[in-house]
């Protein structure tokens, strides 16, 4: 939201505070600035009078004058509808040219050439004091201006913040200035004239106000209102419409003006009538079956507005319009938030609705209107009482704070009287509970009070960023130390990644959650069409970083989902060998594997793959991707130990001081070694102190077994009854001993 | 024609098929061919019945044919030899010697490393949570009801089933409360997602790190405190912070909170900081007491700070990167580094 300075000074004098210390001490205190802008005139222009004006006989526009910036006389062709004798504007020396025949220095200047109005259809009116020769700055002050963006994320907890009244309110609390009262003119004590009639038939209408003006004469906006409203991004289109938004952005109350030449009764309701149909200002149209939760204010029953976003094609004011209606009213923030977004519309009107507007605004606009109409319109009226209905008044809350418990929130002691000082700048009405001053007992003004301010730590927080955050000092808590446990998922995470990057050589990638590959669980507002399922496995991910980057050896440890509901987390690994990637997971888990499981599963060699098994437990599968020709893994690390992690969690004992002997057998067996270990990983003897494959050839397989005890050394019987025991038991389980 | 295509058995069969119904002279082209003797009131309906026909065939066809080429090609695999995996002597030994890139970590992983280390080494604890949260989980424990505007502020990716992708680290707070409350300190650095569109300040899958101290006198003084050490540790230097304000639904009072500048040199303008001396760092603020409520915690006995800051942005800060697409790139000579 865009800040004229000017605007602010009007309300607070910040005159010798520069530029710099209000963006960073509000920045610091209210809300974030995005910037500033310096807002001159466009063209280096003075002040001229006309001394003589003819019609130039050639053309049906241009009039030849004659003007003088108090030094020079200067010859200028104009085509300006309102050139006169005795007439002072702006002129800027832009060089000399011929126009339709005639010599012409200079250009005589309107608001918009001067940068502050988009206005052009006549130059500027300077009023007859002006001196001629000054600069145009000196004649029109307000056409330099400071323009400040306020960041308008910071504020959407701060209705009152809306408009330039309230952010005088914070500066000159920030500043310890003094805060100057809103001129208005009194609507409560015209109870003699006559009502409009307004009727509030939604809960979603809070409060409903409106007033009836007459004799509007005035079309043209004051050049200072209009410097004020283009400045701030907002054209000017005719007094009444420009009132309306000054109003709007100067209070914070959005509101509405109606024709008033025929009777005006407004209500405000949901829904249309059946076959009505409702066209908003920019064209878009509402019919009935689809406006049953939007809320309507209606004149004379048709729908004239879509309350609190925008007017519709016919409800509004016009050039000729002498007498109106003004409409002030609060709507509900959640159904104008609605209505707005479920339209795509959003105003500068229904920004502020959402945000909870406070229903004492509604007479504070409409006095500060009349006020405003007054002063630029001499004959303007008001032409009806103040008629006001409303069902959820905004009402000041009081809250108690505990003092003592305000200091150790913050960490800071306090000097009270400062801080009821700081509260009351704001509008806060606070009073210390005597005798003991351990309470401070605080009435929270209705502009702060619709939900911004509703508890203790909300005054906490006004406390606290008046008094100034770079105020408290660090401090380190006291708190009992106890031993820590990180969780287990984390610490087999970082043991994983270790091994792997360090051990294994492996570079740790990340990918995308959402895949191409369709799964039963899918982003439904995904901007990346066809790559919107979340997936299932971290494989596919890997494989096309595989083919971005070529043959390579990565893992990635992420998020997947089974069945559509439950959340995994996987280990994908992709290396060009096969046989090494298996040697990997041996390493990392003590994994084994059972072989063809995956052979009708599409991107897997149908022969090599296999089942990983940590513990006797499925975890996973390898194989080898058919289109890549690189070997991935795909694992759920879910329940996995991580002390056992890459040969962690061993147990150590002494060795046996008897000698061992190693036993080597041959067996011939037509199938894979995991068969073989698997069976005698079964076998039970007291001297066996385990086997490993010590050679393979043509399925030939030699084991070595070591045997060996902790009472003795072995005899040559002890060593025979062992060797028949394993020859018997290989036999036993399809293996034959080779001779 | 549908016994017909269930009988098909070779891509001979399937050749022989389209010739018959869909190729110059088959059966379907030529009653499309025929269309223009139709009475001109029947011709647009059965020439869209036609178009179906044709389509529905041809994908059909198509489907069957690739089962057989897939079928064809895995009998073909059959043949190659068995790498028995279960023999623990089938090893290819790690590529190593000059030339060979060694492994390493994704260069986010080092950071969160970092940041565990610095948080661990004050007592917090690491937790982790999924990337799945419930509307629960992401908006209403966190003091953002239906109605509330600060929904609108982040764009969540919804899932079909009615959850989302978490928005924030945040997302994980309640979890947290209920499993180490009512006193305890924990971070939990995690991938978030939004839905954005990408460009060199925007990815819509990013990491984050929450950071939450609950207690019975947790103070502003304190959180101050720690985010000062915190941001010392990372940064290697001595770091000043600021608070500002700062409107997040489930703190009370929210800060924005800023960082001096590490990088600014004297006499340069700073394009990091743009020559403010500030870098805003993270959100944080007193948690709520609607969160504390929700997460169990007795607000009137109990209060606390918590913070989120971009892990994805501290990264590119301490990397001096510009664009924070290279991250999820999957671009490796990115990721494996260099040295400087």
């Amino acid at each position: 939201m865009k800040i004229s300075l000017n605007w602010l000074n009007e309300f607070v004098n910040l005159g010798g505070i520069d530029i710099r210390d209000i963006v960073s001490r509000f920045s610091l205190t209210t809300a974030e600035i995005e910037g500033y802008e310096i807002k001159k005139p466009k063209l280096d222009a003075v002040v001229v009078e006309i001394l003589t004006c003819e019609k130039v006989a050639t053309s049906n526009k241009l009039s030849k004058l004659t003007i003088t910036d108090g030094k020079k006389k200067y010859q200028v062709a104009c085509a300006a509808p309102n050139v006169r004798v005795g007439l002072k504007t702006a002129w800027a020396n832009v060089g000399t040219k011929v126009l339709a025949g005639i010599e012409s220095t200079g250009m005589c200047l309107g608001a918009d050439e001067l940068g502050m109005s988009n206005l052009h259809e006549s130059i500027i009116e300077l009023d007859s004091s002006a001196k001629v020769g000054a600069p145009i700055a000196e004649a029109l002050p307000f056409i330099c201006d400071t323009i400040i963006e306020i960041d308008n994320k910071s504020i959407t907890n701060r209705p009152d913040l809306w408009g330039h009244y309230g952010i005088a309110r914070e500066l000159a609390c920030i500043f310890d200035r003094e805060l100057k009262p809103l001129k208005k003119t009194s609507l409560t004590d015209i109870a003699l004239l006559p009502e409009v009639p307004v009727k509030i038939e939604s809960d979603l209408c809070q409060s409903f106000g409106a007033v009836k003006v007459k004799n509007i004469t005035r079309k043209v906006t004051p050049l200072e209102m209009q410097a004020r409203l283009f400045y701030l991004d907002i054209n000017p289109h005719g007094f009444l419409v420009d009132l309306s938004n000054y109003i709007m952005l100067e209070v914070g109350q959005p509101n509405h003006a109606y024709d008033g030449a025929s009777s005006v009764r407004l209500s405000a309701s949901k829904g249309l009538r059946d076959g009505e149909v409702f066209t908003t200002l920019k064209g878009q149209v509402i019919k009935a079956d689809m406006a049953e939760e939007m809320l309507f204010i209606k004149n004379n029953g048709s729908a004239v507005a879509l309350a609190g976003i925008m007017g519709g094609q016919e409800s509004g004011i016009n050039a000729d319009t002498i007498d109106a209606v003004f409409e002030f009213a609060t709507f509900d923030s959640g159904s104008t938030r609605k209505t707005a977004a479920g339209l795509g519309i959003r105003t500068d009107a229904s920004a502020r609705f959402e945000k909870s507007l406070d229903t004492n605004l509604n007479l504070l606009a409409a006095e500060r209107m009349v006020y405003l109409l007054n002063k630029y319109d001499k004959k303007a009226s008001p032409a009806s009482k103040w008629s006001y209905k409303t069902t959820r008044e905004t009402k000041p809350i009081a809250l108690r704070v505990d003092t003592a418990y305000v200091e150790k929130f913050c960490g800071v002691k306090f000097i009270w009287k400062d801080i009821i000082k700081k509260l009351t700048a704001l509008g806060f009405e606070p009073t210390m509970v005597f005798p003991s001053a351990d309470a401070l007992d605080v009435v929270v003004p209705t502009w702060r009070a619709t939900k911004d301010v509703t508890m203790q730590a909300d005054i906490i927080e006004e406390i606290v960023r008046t008094y100034g955050y770079d105020k408290i000092v660090p401090m380190p808590p006291r708190v009992d130390v106890e031993p820590i446990a990180q969780p287990v998922k984390k610490v087999l995470v970082n043991r994983l990644k270790d091994a792997l990057a360090n051990v294994h050589g492996l570079q740790e990638v990340h990918t995308y959650i959402w895949s191409d590959t369709p799964s039963k669980l899918k982003v439904i507002n995904s901007c990346i069409k066809g790559c919107d399922y979340v997936r299932e496995a971290l494989g596919p991910s890997l494989l096309s970083i595989i083919a971005k980057n070529g043959q390579a050896r990565i893992f990635e440890i992420g998020q997947v989902v089974s069945n559509g509901k439950d959340e995994h987390r996987h280990l994908g690994i992709c290396v060009p060998s096969y046989a090494e990637l298996a040697s990997i997971l041996r390493a990392l888990f003590g994994a084994k594997f059972k072989i063809g499981e995956f052979a009708g599963v599409a991107g897997f060699h149908p022969k090599n793959n296999a089942t990983v098994l940590v513990d006797g437990k499925a975890v996973g599968c390898i194989g080898v991707a058919v289109d890549k020709d690189v070997a991935i893994a795909e694992i759920n690390i879910d329940g996995l130990d991580p002390t056992r992690v890459n040969g962690g969690g061993k147990t150590f004992a002494a060795p046996s001081k008897y000698q061992k002997n190693h036993l080597d057998f041959t067996f011939e067996y037509d199938g894979v070694y995991g068969d073989i270990e698997s069976a005698f990983d079964k076998f039970k003897h007291p001297l066996n102190m385990g086997f490993r494959l010590k050679d393979v050839y043509n399925k030939s397989y030699t084991l070595e077994f070591t045997v060996g005890s902790y009472e003795k050394t072995l005899t040559a019987e002890d060593i025979n009854d062992i060797w028949s025991k394993i020859i018997e038991f290989g036999r036993k389980n399809g293996l034959t001993l080779k001779q | 024609m549908e016994k017909e295509l269930k009988a098909l058995k070779t891509l001979a069969d399937c050749q022989a098929f389209h010739a018959k119904y869909l190729g110059k002279s088959g059966e379907i082209t030529k009653q499309l061919q025929g269309l223009k003797d139709i009475e001109p009131s029947k011709r647009a309906t059965r020439g869209a019945e036609l178009n179906i026909l044709r389509r529905e065939t041809e994908e059909k066809l198509f489907k069957i044919q690739h089962d057989i080429e897939a079928a064809e090609a895995n009998a073909k695999l059959m043949n190659d030899p068995l790498i028995d995996v279960t023999n623990p002597l089938t090893y290819t030994a790690r590529p190593s010697g000059p030339g060979v890139t060694p492994g390493g970590l994704h260069p986010i992983t080092q950071v969160i490393r970092e940041v565990e280390e610095i948080f661990a080494g004050m007592g917090f604890i690491i937790e982790d949570g999924p990337e799945i949260a419930t509307e629960y989980e992401c908006f209403d424990a966190l003091n953002c009801p239906q109605e509330h505007p600060a929904r609108d502020m982040q764009d969540t990716f919804w899932l079909s089933d009615g959850r989302c992708l978490r928005t924030q680290t945040s997302a994980w707070q309640n979890h947290m409360m209920k499993k180490y409350g009512p006193e305890f300190r924990a971070i939990c650095p995690g991938r978030v997602f939004r839905n954005e569109a990408l460009d060199a300040r925007h990815e819509n899958t990013f990491f984050q790190c929450e950071g939450m101290m609950i207690g019975k006198d947790i103070s502003i003084a304190n959180l101050i405190y720690f985010m000062k050490a915190a941001l010392t540790a990372v940064f290697k230097k001595d770091i000043n912070i600021r608070l500002r304000p700062g409107y997040f639904p489930f703190v009370e009072p929210g800060f924005e909170l800023d960082a001096s500048c590490v990088f600014c040199k004297s006499g340069e303008h700073c394009p990091v900081c743009k020559s403010s001396g500030w870098v805003e760092f993270c959100g944080c603020g007193m948690i709520h007491p609607n969160v504390l409520r929700e997460g169990g915690i007795d607000p009137t006995k109990y209060q606390g700070f918590a913070f989120g800051f971009g892990i994805t942005r501290l990264a590119m800060l301490k990397y001096d990167l510009n664009d924070c697409r290279w991250f999820n790139s999957g671009n490796l000579e990115f990721l494996q580094g260099g040295t400087k």
